[in-house]
């Protein structure tokens, strides 16, 4: 079924009228020139950043050329990002070849080299002066050792460098045609899983075929780098778009799509199925959205368009991709800011976490304005959507937790619970239907990277709104005086893996409870007060307290976690900290099991 | 596949365009610039231009070249002698 307003019935020409009245800037050729009012040239010079980072995604995503990047305009707000390079080679190259990338996902670099060090002794590194990241970037040729010994040699200084500093890392690996570097590679792995926030950043290009060779020793004597020119800015490419947001915690959650001109040529309403042209771009945009999909980012689509012709498109197979890679719909002919408020609400996200696409440069101008912090991507050829739908800042991760996968499927089982709900008599028996099984842990390392993404992401329910990453994670579990608890859900018709934590600390004879984080996917079967009483009880015996001290933090978003601790405490949230007694479980069907 | 024939006016064009932007200096003082003389022509930026110089003219530069192109003038030496190396 496809959600949108049917009764009302708009055709092609309401379409067109409805684009919004902005100025129609010439975006890659895509829009006619516009005549310039006073009022036109205000709202132009107001949305001029949006303009220019839309003119840049051909720079950004096509072909690697110089020229172009060099004279890429950035008007756009970028943020500072500190990073501190640990280096044996002439690292101020990469740091130039990212600095585009990274500009369009919003950062300036302010960098800080190391001494040209192959022994990364880490002189000078303190943790009175932390970077937002740390860069280790090494020319591997310069050691004669064997994979064993190279891959033993860095993990140990990522270890030494982990305990200076808890900012996450980023480890260039070995470039696919060193010889070592499957063994390296492999022993840089396993110090990831194990250290926290160490990040090893493969070469994708490389192993995709898109750049090759990596290495070259022709210049190498007077750029002071093994790399190519070309790989110099896939690396910085790699870096800027993919490897420093998702260090810095960056995340897209969904793809919202418009349909007509974007995931076709044609028009869907006038050209009829049939009438459609999809050509092999089209066809890799589809592959890609459902790879995305199947990685674990929602999909929507969002298109003025008639819901039953949208409905037969899908069922015709014209399209490389089926209703099931599609997560929420708004199909209709109201306004597209509307519309992806919509499908933000059926997805449960905030509408600052879509990267929205669409051909009409108006329309992204309405959409942008009206969310800010959402991403646009102008649709203006299918094969450089494609390509920028796989390097989009947000959309990379590291590595996998599964926690995205899960939720998409428990997304997919929100519609069954609802029907649950309905022909529930109450709430007890719904929940009992539901055979809700609640796995806590305490202080376990295991749970840490899953942990992080989830203070990273969490915006309703987050009691202090800090955002934690693995390293301050590893820090709250290895100290003594900490206790920190994780909760992971599952009913009978899904699996949502850990979808909340507790983290607390004693000072004397209370508990500090410093974060409470409840994902958004686990609202809604009214079992989060008891799972966290359930885990604040748990607390309180493994702090060997009575009583708990709850700060909280009132931000834009995290209204439903203040008015759980206001039901909590039975009163309107006034002291900052409020002090609680340990509470007591409710009585509810759910399982509860403990592990670790 | 047929051949561009370019002539030594657009090399110099060209090869001052990619200083100028390199640099961040006028075309006017690309057209003179000297790495002992023009102070953004550092280390880095030499680097940058070699490439960027060679992705514009689809060559490849030896690291004599390379070492060889100390200011405008010699590197669009450098650019023609390279493009008469391309097409063999």
């Amino acid at each position: 079924m496809i959600h949108g307003n049917e009764t009302t019935h708009g055709n092609i020409e309401r379409e067109r009228d409805s684009v919004p009245c902005y100025p129609r800037r010439a975006v890659n050729g895509a829009t006619a020139a516009h005549v310039a009012t006073a009022q036109e040239e205000l709202v132009q010079l107001t949305y001029a950043p949006m303009f220019a980072r839309i003119d840049a995604q051909e720079t950004i995503f096509g072909d690697l050329d110089r020229v172009k990047l060099l004279s890429m305009e950035v008007t756009w707000p970028t943020s500072p990002v500190s990073v501190r390079v640990h280096r044996n080679l002439a690292a101020e190259h990469v740091i130039a070849a990212t600095r585009p990338f990274a500009r369009y996902s919003g950062y300036e670099i302010l960098p800080d080299y190391s001494a040209y060090d192959d022994g990364l002794s880490l002189a000078g590194v303190t943790t009175a002066k932390e970077p937002d990241v740390e860069l280790v970037l090494l020319d591997y040729a310069r050691y004669g050792l064997s994979g064993e010994a190279l891959g033993d040699h860095i993990v140990g200084r990522l270890r030494a460098l982990r305990s200076v500093s808890r900012a996450p890392v980023i480890v260039v690996d070995l470039p696919p045609e060193d010889e070592r570097a499957g063994e390296v590679g492999g022993r840089l792995t396993g110090a990831a899983k194990e250290l926290s926030s160490v990040f090893v950043a493969v070469h994708l290009d490389a192993l995709s075929g898109e750049v090759a060779p990596v290495l070259t020793a022709r210049a190498a004597a007077i750029t002071g780098v093994p790399y190519t020119p070309q790989a110099l800015l896939s690396l910085g490419r790699q870096l800027g778009l993919s490897w420093l947001p998702a260090a810095l915690g960056r995340r897209v959650r969904a793809v919202a799509l418009d349909l007509d001109g974007t995931l076709y040529e044609g028009v869907l309403g006038e050209d009829g199925v049939d009438g459609l042209r999809v050509g092999d771009s089209h066809r890799a945009l589809h592959q890609r959205v459902v790879r995305l999909h199947r990685d674990g980012v929602f999909v929507a689509i969002v298109s003025k368009n008639e819901a039953k012709d949208v409905d037969h498109l899908f069922a015709s197979g014209v399209l490389g991709m089926t209703k099931s890679d599609v997560d929420a719909w708004a199909v209709s002919w109201g306004q597209k800011d509307v519309a992806i408020a919509e499908v933000a609400a059926q997805l449960r996200i905030a509408p600052d976490s879509f990267v929205f696409v669409d051909d009409n440069p108006g329309e992204l101008l309405r959409v942008s304005s009206a969310h800010p912090g959402l991403a646009v991507l102008h649709a203006a050829d299918p094969a450089i959507t494609s390509r920028a739908l796989a390097k989009f800042p947000g959309l990379f991760r590291f590595a996998d937790t599964g926690a995205d996968r899960l939720r998409v499927a428990d997304m997919a089982a929100e519609a069954k619970r609802d029907a649950l709900r309905r022909s529930s008599e109450d709430p007890e028996s719904y929940l009992r239907s539901l055979e809700v099984e609640l796995t806590y842990g305490v202080n376990r390392a295991a749970d840490r990277a899953r942990l992080a993404e989830l203070s990273a992401k969490t915006n309703q329910f987050s009691t202090s709104l800090r955002r934690l990453n693995e390293g301050d994670i590893a820090q709250r579990l290895e100290d003594g005086g900490s206790c920190v608890v994780s909760i992971a859900m599952k009913d009978r018709l899904s699996d949502s893996g850990i979808i909340a934590f507790v983290s607390a600390r004693r000072e004397g004879d209370i508990a500090v409870v410093e974060d409470i984080c409840v994902s958004c996917r686990a609202l809604g079967r009214g079992v989060e007060s008891y799972m966290l009483q359930e885990g604040l009880k748990r607390v309180g015996e493994e702090l060997v307290v009575a009583t708990l001290q709850v700060p909280w933090t009132a931000g834009p978003r995290n209204g439903p976690a203040l008015a759980w601790l206001s039901e909590l405490c039975g009163q309107v949230l006034a002291d900052n900290p409020l002090d609680i007694p340990v509470p007591s479980p409710l009585p509810i069907p759910v399982a509860v099991n403990w592990v670790g | 596949m047929s051949e561009i024939v370019i002539g030594r006016a657009d090399v110099e064009q060209r090869v001052q365009d990619i200083v100028a932007l390199v640099l961040q200096v006028s075309t006017a003082t690309a057209s003179t610039a000297a790495r002992d003389v023009t102070a953004e022509w550092d280390s880095l930026k030499h680097v940058e231009l070699m490439f960027t110089v060679e992705q514009a003219f689809d060559v490849e530069f030896t690291g004599k070249e390379m070492a060889d192109a100390q200011s405008t003038d010699a590197l669009v030496e450098v650019v023609i002698a390279a493009v008469i190396r391309a097409k063999g």
